[in-house]
Parts: C-alpha cells; structure tokens; sequence
C-alpha cells in the first residue's frame, strides 16, 4: 500500500460553467484519519468541487489526488459518497439498492446484504428492509443512502450536506455513525453550512465562498488568530457605564461582544470603578459561526 | 472502454432481477402460455358445437319444389323432400324439418333461375346448402347422359396438386395449408408481441434511466461505473429479460400448438420450419436490443422521467410504421418499400418478420438486415453512453448546442 499522509489533495481547481467562474483556485489536503469540514455558504461552490473530486466533472485546471494516487473507477470503489441531491430508485425495495450498489463497489451479493441489514439494524430501518423505496419518509431514504455510502467500508467517505433534511435524533444518529467510521479508521470530510455540525464533529475545515477559499486550518488556530470576541463576567451587577446594545445578561453572568471600542480592560475597569465584585473573568473565542459570517460578509464587500 | 465489465455483469444481474419482478413483464410473458391453454380449451369444445351443428347428410335438410320436372330423385335414398308447391316447402322450413327450399320454375331449363327460400337471412346466413343443392342438381340433369365413371369427374373435374417455382427455377410441391398457415401467423404474431414487447419493456428500460438521473442516485454509481458499463448492463438486462420472454412463448407454443391442432378436423399437421423460426427469434431479439438502446439513449439525454416518456412515444413510432403498410409488405414482399424498410435500422426488424409471414426473404436479405440492426444497436449504445456522460458533465449549465457538444468531446 502507498503511503500518504493526505488522504485527499485538492490542488488548484479552476471551473467555470459558461462565464460564470464557480470554483476559483481551490487548494487544501484532507489528513489520514480525521473528519474534515467544507464550509461554505450555498451556491459557493462546494458540490461542484466535491463532484471534480470524484471525478463525476471534469475540472478545467487543477489536480487531484485521492488515497496517494490520481482517482480512477477502481480507486473510487475504496470511496463512500453521499450526493446532495438525494433519491433512489422509488420502486425498488431497499435490500435490493442496498445490494446493488454494494456490488458496484465490489462486495459480494451476500456480504452486500449481510452489511446492508447489519446497517440498517444500526439505524433503525431493519423493519423496511424489504419495502420499496417510495414506502419511506424523507429521513428514512436519506439514512438508506447514507447506509449505501457506507456499506463497503470505504476508506475515505465523503458526505454532501449530509445533515439537511434530518430530525434532530437522526442527526445525532448519523453523528455518532460518523465517529464510529472514523474510529474504524475512516477518513471523512462532508460539506455543510451549519456550524454547531462543525464545532462538533470536526478538528479541521476549509471555508469557501463566491467560489474562493477563504480559511483553511485546524478550527482552534483559526479562532486564535482571530483573538477573543466576547468577554463572559459573572457578577451581581453590570456598570452603568457598559448597558449597551452589545451586552446579554442572565443570572448574573454578561456577555460583551469586545471591538475597537469596547476592549476587556475597559470592560474590566468599568467593573472595579463601579466597586462590583467580580467572581469570573472569561476571554472567549469566536464560534465557527461567528467566523463564518464575518469571513462571508467580508468577502462579499470585497468582491 | 470495456463493454462486459464487471460493472456490467452487476448492473445486468440487478436490472434483469428487477425486470422479471414488474408486474406487466410477468402479464406478457405468461399473455401467450395463458391463450394457448385457453385455445386448448375452447377449440375442442368449439370444434364439437361445430361438427353437432353440421348435419352428417345436409341433403335431407334440403326441400324442393320441381315446376320445371327436371329432378327425377332415383338414386339417392336419403335425399332432398320434394313438395307439391311452395306454400308446403314453406310450412315445412317454419317447422324446421329443412333448412332450405329450392323452386324450379317451369321455365328453369330456359333461364337457369331457382328460388331459394330459407328462415334465416342475413350476412352470417349459412350459404352452403345451395352448393349442396348444386351438385344434387347436376347430377340429377347429367344422369343417364353420362356414363356412371365419369359421373363424379364431370360434377368435381379438378383436385389441384400445386407447385411453386422459386426465384432460382427449383420446382417444389406447395406446403400444405396448416403449414402456410404457420409460416403466415409464426412471423406475423411475432412482429406484433415484438412491438408490444418494446412499449411494455424497453419504456421501463427509458424509466430506470431517467428515473436513476433524475434522482441524482446516478452520481454514486457513476463513481463505480463507466457510463458504457451503465448502459450496456441496462440494456443486456432488458435483452435477457425479453430472450426469457420469448423462450417461454416459442416454448408453450412448441408444447401446446400441436395439442390444440389435433383438435381441430382435418387441420393436418402443422409444422414450422426451423431455419423460419431461428429468423424469427434472431430477428426477435436484434429488434429488442435495438428499441432498447434507443430508450436508453433517450433516457440519457432528457433531464426527468415525464420528459422521457413524452419523448418514448414519438420514438416508438419507427417500429409500428410497418404495420401500417403490412397490406403491402404482405402483397409485394419483395417491393422496393419492403426492401428499403429492411434496411432501415428502426423498422427492420417489424418489416422483416412482416415479409416472413408473406413469403420467403432471401437469406442475405435477412443476415444483412440484421447485421444493420444489430451494428446500429451497438454504435448507439456507444452513443447513448456519450450522451449519458455528456449530461452529468453539464450539470448546472445551460443546455446549448456548443455547451452539449463540447460535453461530448469530453465525455469518456
């Protein structure tokens, strides 16, 4: 087997459907082993990217690399994909597409069956197994297909807003699924737009929009080196001085959302100068949120 | 680009899976079992009511009144009633002890006129009893004239023995009629479940297609396919599915077919060449692949399953135009429009199987129209893949001709 670090390598891909440039010189690698986030507004270009990377468009520059070679049909069988177009085959039962694609990804009939009822056990749908297709709910077909994504085991899966559309216990379904897939050595990397999915599920992301990369990076260097945004304090009361607009409060603990104007040590020295006692001082981060909406909108001024 | 790749035999053997499990493939397959098994029912009971119906000895039936005392009624003991004037004959065929009443006028040696009187009139009234009477009559009017021997040649002068001179001057004895009759219904019938074969089947193939791009499933198998593996995995699918369909029929026909011929008096034996019915079967199965294909393609190159089956209809077209000129396929088999419909890749396969059933095709004639649809199959389906791939390329563009063209190019 080759050796390679980078189970993914996204080189400078270029595309353009007509003028319109869609995606624009996109570049980052996904590790061996982790869950990588592709974040990005909608129509910023994410699926398309995904899709060059699997090959099903052709870029108009650029390279791939996928497990440490250029992706072929034999190498995308080690893949697991879920499209962000959803659907099956409504007349089919689920066992049967299940076993179809299952075999299209080189299992055999009855490994295909034995790992298509053993998944469906895992989420719940072992009682549908031999219903047709058009006889599910939406969250149901989309769990089928994500069973399919899964099946063969692929080493490297990779999941187009693989949360849209779910409830919020089968999102916490397919939430630990994904955990379970990486810790049986699975790298995954899915494309969403929400980002209490990220914080949670992922140590790495790249963040697109109007067709640019605009962050790449571990999550927590990327909150770094934007620095605190919020200053938390508990205390029995806030300074007349800091009711602003920029400020939450509840059972004695404040937010303020610090800029150029409202900094921690003003903050801090409004609190001592008013005599309020101050039982907890907390610097806080920006969320992936707070990131993403500050990137988009900059990046939309700019362009 | 393979074209039997493992790929292939996957998708061959879950689309032959689900083409065997749709319900109106089940109904056409088990459509000619279901008739045969039925003819094998009600052609006995038919063939009994018939020969009850018929009386052995129509003659007695007949009634006649004889103005023109041309009818001496000598020889025959069992023969026709003879009354003394119409009203009688009339009363008799209300109590139905006749069918019919034939009157000689006094004047019938001079003008050759007879008045047939009978109870029921009409387009399905039974006209045999007047070549029944006929011959009574002639006998009746040579008798004594002629000598006995000669009797039954002069009333029935010709039993024809008839033979056919082929194109190439060999002189062989015409089939018997059960055998015509085969060698006409075999082909026809064939060119008609052929036709009914390609609405119900390859419209389903058409469905799978557009069904599988409309909702985007296509993008996970083409990650583990190529399109040509796609297609041709569809389409052999469907070819085995219809090579089943047709085993069946010729299978049930081959069982049944002489079990009800034996039923039916003096049918004689009906018999179907071999070498007719490898045409046919050949011909059969190119016609499937070829409609299949096409369905694919169109599959491929529409955006959603109602745009699809709009577009299947018009596509179906080619294969029922020749049944709309089977009159003149049947009467010039060897016409210049039957030549030129043998050859044209979409109307081949119903003309030629329309020619069989009219006479024979020349054996080049059939090898090189079904070389034309058996090559059209497989460069289609080459080009139904391109067009397949072409459309996954152009996801989220305008569909223009330089956009699809340029899609094409890229297509592999």
């Amino acid at each position: 087997m080759t050796s390679y670090d980078d189970v993914l390598e996204i080189d400078g891909l270029n595309k353009t459907f007509g003028d319109r440039v869609v995606v624009n010189d996109i570049s980052f690698q996904v590790r061996r082993g982790e869950i990588f986030g592709f974040l990005g507004p909608n129509g910023s270009g994410k699926t398309t990217t995904i899709r060059m990377a699997l090959g099903i468009i052709k870029q108009d520059s650029g390279t791939v690399r996928m497990l440490g070679q250029t992706p072929d049909r034999a190498l995308l069988k080690r893949v697991g994909y879920l499209p962000e177009d959803r659907g099956l085959l409504r007349k089919v039962k689920v066992m049967d597409i299940l076993r179809y694609l299952g075999r299209l990804k080189g299992l055999s009939s009855s490994d295909a069956e034995d790992r298509g009822t053993e998944l469906l056990h895992r989420v719940g749908l072992y009682a549908h197994r031999y219903k047709k297709v058009e006889g599910l709910s939406r969250g149901m077909t989309q769990l089928v297909q994500f069973v399919s994504s899964i099946l063969h085991e692929p080493e490297l899966i990779i999941l187009d807003e693989p949360f849209a559309g779910l409830d919020p216990l089968n999102v916490q379904l397919m939430k630990q699924m994904l955990f379970e897939q990486r810790d049986r050595g699975a790298t995954i990397m899915f494309s969403t737009h929400i980002m209490s999915d990220v914080e949670e599920l992922c140590e790495r992301v790249a963040l697109v929009a109007d067709s640019h990369l605009l962050l790449y990076g571990s999550i927590d260097e990327i909150k770094r080196d934007r620095g605190a945004s919020t200053v938390r304090v508990t205390a029995p009361s806030m300074p007349e001085s800091l009711r602003t607009g920029r400020t939450t409060a509840e059972n004695g603990v404040m937010e303020f959302n610090i800029g150029e104007e409202l900094k921690s040590e003003i903050i801090l020295r409004a609190f001592l100068d008013a005599g309020i006692p101050v039982e907890r001082f907390e610097l806080l981060l920006p969320t992936m949120n707070d990131v993403f909406i500050e990137e988009v909108t900059r990046a939309r001024i700019l362009a | 680009m393979r074209v039997f790749s493992p790929e292939t035999r996957v998708i061959l053997s879950e689309e032959f899976r689900r083409q065997i499990h749709r319900r109106s493939w089940q109904l056409l397959t088990l459509l000619v079992p279901s008739v045969l098994v039925l003819a094998l029912v009600v052609v006995p009971w038919v063939s009994n009511a018939v020969s009850n119906d018929a009386s052995p000895n129509q003659l007695n039936r007949i009634g006649y009144v004889d103005d023109a005392d041309v009818i001496l009624a000598l020889a025959i003991p069992d023969g026709p009633v003879e009354f003394a004037e119409n009203q009688a004959g009339a009363r008799a065929l209300l109590n139905d002890e006749v069918d019919a009443v034939f009157v000689l006028p006094s004047n019938y040696l001079e003008t050759g006129s007879v008045l047939w009187m009978r109870s029921d009139s009409g387009f399905f009234s039974d006209d045999s009893l007047g070549s029944v009477f006929t011959e009574f009559l002639t006998n009746e009017l040579i008798a004594g004239l002629v000598e006995p021997d000669l009797l039954d040649r002069v009333v029935r002068p010709a039993q024809f023995t008839i033979f056919e001179v082929a194109d190439d001057g060999t002189i062989s004895e015409e089939p018997p009629d059960a055998q015509q009759a085969g060698e006409f219904f075999v082909p026809f019938i064939f060119a008609i479940l052929l036709m009914m074969a390609i609405f119900t089947g390859s419209g389903s193939l058409l469905q799978s297609v557009a069904d599988e791009k409309e909702n985007r499933m296509i993008e996970m198998i083409i990650t583990s396919a190529t399109p040509l593996s796609i297609m041709a995995g569809k389409v052999f699918a469907l070819g085995a599915a219809g090579l089943i369909q047709v085993t069946i029929w010729v299978g049930s026909a081959a069982l049944l077919g002489p079990l009800i011929i034996d039923q039916i008096p003096n049918a004689g034996e009906l018999s179907i060449g071999l070498d007719l019915l490898a045409i046919v079967l050949l011909m059969f199965i190119a016609g499937y692949f070829l409609f299949a294909v096409i369905m694919a393609g169109m599959g491929a190159a529409t955006t959603s399953v109602r745009e699809a089956s709009q577009i299947s209809a018009i596509v179906t077209v080619p294969a029922v135009v020749p049944v709309w000129f089977s009159s003149l396929l049947v009467s010039q088999p060897d016409g210049t429009i039957a030549r030129v419909l043998s050859f044209v890749p979409f109307t081949a396969p119903t003309t030629i199987l329309i020619r069989l059933s009219a006479g024979n095709v020349s054996a080049l004639e059939v090898a090189g129209s079904l070389l034309v649809v058996v090559a059209s199959g497989f460069a289609l389906l080459w080009v139904s893949a391109r067009i397949f791939r072409a459309g996954l390329l152009l996801y989220g563009q305008r569909m223009s001709l330089r956009n699809m063209w340029t899609a094409l190019r890229q297509a592999d």
